[in-house]
């Protein structure tokens, strides 16, 4: 455990200098992650100069959410984005080379890619949380402040675990251009914003198919104080990402086995 | 040649190992990829088919075969990538890919078309790494890449990134990367493809050195007949998922190379010298006369049911004859008349 911890750092710390080091790219990805944020944070700004509050959330609330969807995704881009990777490793056969390591793939996996351009989307995240929680009603308590950090590490976990899940189909179609693994990850815009707004099919996609609420939303009830009958959710959110995880690491097996060809 | 097995227990053991793929069976066009998504067809193909090996501790083994002839699959489920279908594989005494990580510290890969080496720092960092990767304390690690670093003279090259390397730089770095825990197996796999004539000889030299000098078991596939010749002893052919030849590599033109040329030379130009040929040898169904030039005529025959002196005995009379010169076939030639397919074995003569 020790050793794959420093192996890890070391494999990882690789990966970030190499990021910064072409520096072209490290600004241009920075740059384009702060637009593509900002873009939306425009939006949510405008849209808050013409109306006071959506569904009962006024403009700092959904700051809130913004920065509990957006802190979690920032630190998954810098330090777990290598399983993107996964797929054309598979599909150019340079899987093979992870199988004759003596380090667990999952380790060398997630050591593949660090993706510079999440300090972008860490930074903008802290500042829309600390500016949504220091002008909305958050009651700051220590109990609070230790489920905000267990919350921002739980969500991480499982933004981690889901990007090995969604790339996990390389197993099975290791041709495959899919969008699918690039929707999944994008539904989690949906949590940038309060649940009450969406239809309930949406509701469930995003609760049960993809479960970004426990990431912000049922997080955000709890930090906000708001008695609903969902609140309870927020607390569990660290059971979803056990069981996220769980589910992932099943099927992470399954693939392995069926790359190396167990049993068929 | 011969390096000195030192033990009598191979070191890899393989035993009736079969790897089965399903392959899905499309039709062509659209049609066929649609009907695939509804109704998938699959057929079971046998990649390596009952393939029985074993290598003993500092032998070196040259594995060929045409392209899609199960050498790869054989290397991959020799490292561990791949579980048999059935079958058994022991490497060092483990399974491989039920003991993937203990397996991976007793063998080294060389990939010829991928490199090992993290491709934006420096390559020197890239050992480093590695020697955490495998776990080499300070000493050891001081030891032997101080070795391999003055064999394959890196010190020019441990400031580059991998990216910058030339492909015969990025081998030699990939050599070394793939020793530097000191494994007792080194596969490698296609190693020299792309590299120039004084690489290869290089690297020739580097693993020949090492196979002797260090005992190290080597297990090659190549195309490159060079290769084979310079840095093995034995071969094992695979054709079809099956190994039709595994022996000496000196031995085996007398196991295939059965077919003989007999070529005379005329004392003067002589246009029915074929036909007179061709009546005498009627008899022996194996043999064929041909002319190329009005002076020369040319016998091939089967060694197996002919011989030379039978022959010259036959038709050596009625010809005014200078000269006689037997072509007996070289390793090379039937390595590379098996690549073209033109060579048919037959699992029975073989033993």
């Amino acid at each position: 455990m020790r050793r794959n911890a420093r192996l890890y750092l070391k494999l990882q710390l690789i990966q970030l200098r190499t990021a910064v080091e072409y520096r072209a790219d490290f600004w241009i990805g920075i740059l384009g992650a702060s637009l593509m944020h900002g873009a939306g944070l425009v939006f949510v700004v405008a849209l808050f100069g013409q109306i006071n509050e959506i569904a009962g959330w006024s403009a700092w609330e959904v700051a809130i959410l913004y920065g509990l969807a957006l802190i979690p995704r920032g630190l998954t881009e810098l330090f777990c984005d290598g399983p993107w990777t996964l797929r054309m490793m598979l599909n150019k056969g340079e899987f093979d080379r992870v199988l004759v390591r003596p380090v667990s793939p999952a380790l060398q996996v997630v050591t593949m890619l660090a993706s510079i351009h999440g300090v972008g989307q860490l930074t903008l995240g802290t500042v829309a949380f600390w500016l949504g929680a220091s002008r909305s009603d958050l009651d700051w308590t220590w109990w609070k402040a230790a489920f905000f950090v267990a919350i921002v590490i739980s969500s991480w976990i499982m933004l981690c675990a889901i990007n090995f899940l969604v790339n996990l189909i390389g197993f099975w179609e290791p041709s495959a251009q899919s969008a699918i693994p690039t929707a999944y990850a994008m539904l989690i815009d949906f949590a940038k914003f309060p649940l009450d707004i969406y239809h309930n099919a949406i509701k469930v996609l995003i609760t049960v198919v993809a479960p970004y609420a426990f990431i912000s939303y049922f997080p955000a009830l709890v930090l906000l104080d708001r008695e609903t009958a969902w609140t309870w959710l927020g607390l569990a959110s660290p059971l979803v990402t056990i069981v996220v995880v769980l589910l992932t690491s099943r099927l992470w097996k399954i693939g392995l086995n069926r790359y190396q060809g167990v049993g068929h | 040649m011969r390096a000195h097995p030192t033990a009598t227990t191979p070191i890899i053991e393989v035993r009736g190992l079969t790897k089965q793929f399903r392959r899905p069976m499309k039709e062509p066009g659209l049609k066929g990829a649609v009907r695939h998504l509804f109704r998938p067809r699959f057929a079971d193909v046998n990649a390596v088919e009952d393939v029985n090996l074993s290598i003993l501790p500092g032998e070196s083994v040259a594995y060929v075969g045409p392209n899609g002839a199960g050498k790869s699959t054989t290397v991959k489920l020799l490292t561990g990538i791949l579980a048999p279908t059935s079958g058994t594989v022991t490497v060092s005494g483990l399974t491989p890919f039920e003991n993937r990580i203990e397996n991976a510290r007793n063998i080294g890969v060389v990939f010829g078309q991928r490199s090992q080496m993290w491709w934006d720092i420096p390559v020197i960092e890239s050992f480093r790494l590695l020697g955490d990767i495998y776990e080499i304390t300070e000493d050891r690690f001081a030891a032997s890449f101080g070795e391999l670093n003055d064999v394959l003279e890196l010190e020019p090259l441990l400031k580059v990134p991998a990216r910058q390397l030339s492909l015969g730089q990025r081998m030699r770095c990939d050599l070394a990367a793939s020793l530097l825990h000191r494994p007792p197996i080194l596969y490698l796999d296609e190693p020299t493809i792309g590299l120039d004539v004084s690489v290869k000889a290089r690297f020739r030299q580097f693993i020949r050195y090492m196979h002797r000098e260090r005992g190290l078991t080597v297990m090659l596939t190549s195309h490159d007949l060079g290769d084979i010749e310079e840095l093995c002893d034995r071969m094992v052919m695979i054709d079809k998922g099956k190994i039709v030849y595994d022996g000496a590599l000196n031995e085996v033109t007398a196991r295939f190379g059965w077919e003989r040329a007999l070529h005379l030379t005329l004392t003067e130009p002589d246009p029915s010298a074929v036909e007179t040929a061709s009546r005498a040898l009627s008899m022996r169904t194996g043999a064929v006369a041909t002319q190329p030039e009005p002076t020369h005529v040319t016998v091939t025959f089967d060694s197996r049911e002919d011989t030379s002196g039978e022959l010259i005995r036959d038709f050596a009379p009625l010809l005014a004859v200078t000269d006689i010169r037997i072509d007996e076939p070289s390793a090379e030639s039937i390595i590379r008349r098996l690549y073209e397919g033109d060579l048919r074995f037959d699992p029975t003569d073989s033993s």
